[in-house]
């Protein structure tokens, strides 16, 4: 998984700069699949004490999971 | 600060020498429970500037009003770029009331480096929190974690990458 979110975080700045994104994921989960596409929190601000306001609805049209997973798969 | 010894054995009668003037404050200090287990949560990964959640949450149930708790966090973390460091803060939350920063000292700069790929190092996160609760409130502790520039951070928690939490509830 390790290698699957270097390459994830390298495409997503190569379709998008400047996307903020986090995300939970189990021991078991060894690859980044769609299911796990669709759990991350894209931050869309912060508040005053500098945390993080997320969303899990995904606000960037031009990062869908089969852009992203095709970008991966040149790297 | 020098210390002296008391010696109960060498005091006669049955009041406390006259050096002591509470016997409940004796107790200030002491550790009242301990809670503490390996390999909590799961992994987490980010690119978020600012400070999200993790998976990484721990919780106490004070046994005594006024309480301190005493934290202590040995976690996984990772940086997977250059020059891009990983940051925790910890965040506590009262029963289901929402998580908020305990305190701007809490801010660590985990893992950073300048130059190649990939970097991950056991971070130790400590603190001494004074919550404000109820008898009965749970209190939880979460890590929360940002990225210093963008580039993708990491906590683990799987394989040989696993964490081990201590909260230990301290008398006043």
């Amino acid at each position: 998984m390790m290698i699957d979110l270097e390459k994830f975080g390298t495409a997503i700045k190569n379709l998008k700069s400047n996307v903020e994104w986090s995300l939970n994921y189990a021991e078991t989960d060894t690859e980044m699949t769609e299911a796990i596409f669709n759990t991350i929190d894209w931050g869309t601000g912060k508040d005053a004490d500098d945390t993080a306001i997320t969303t899990k609805t995904n606000p960037h049209s031009e990062l869908t999971w089969t852009k992203v997973k095709e970008e991966m798969d040149k790297l | 600060m020098a210390f002296t010894t008391l010696d109960l054995s060498k005091q006669s009668g049955s009041s406390l020498p006259s050096s002591i003037t509470s016997a409940s404050g004796l107790t200030t200090g002491k550790v009242l429970q301990v809670k503490s287990s390996p390999s909590v949560g799961g992994n987490n990964a980010s690119s978020n500037t600012n400070y999200t959640s993790t998976s990484i949450t721990f919780n106490i149930t004070p046994t005594k009003a006024s309480s301190k708790i005493f934290l202590s966090y040995v976690i996984p973390t990772n940086t997977a770029q250059a020059n891009t460091s990983c940051k925790t803060k910890i965040y506590r939350q009262v029963n289901s009331g929402g998580y908020s920063n305990i305190s701007d000292d809490t801010i660590m700069n985990n893992v950073y480096m300048n130059g190649a790929s990939s970097v991950s190092q056991l971070s130790t996160l400590q603190y001494l929190d004074t919550p404000t609760y109820s008898l009965t409130d749970v209190l939880h502790y979460m890590i929360y974690f940002a990225s210093s520039d963008g580039g993708t951070v990491n906590i683990y928690n799987e394989g040989g990458n696993k964490n081990n939490l201590t909260l230990m509830e301290i008398a006043t």
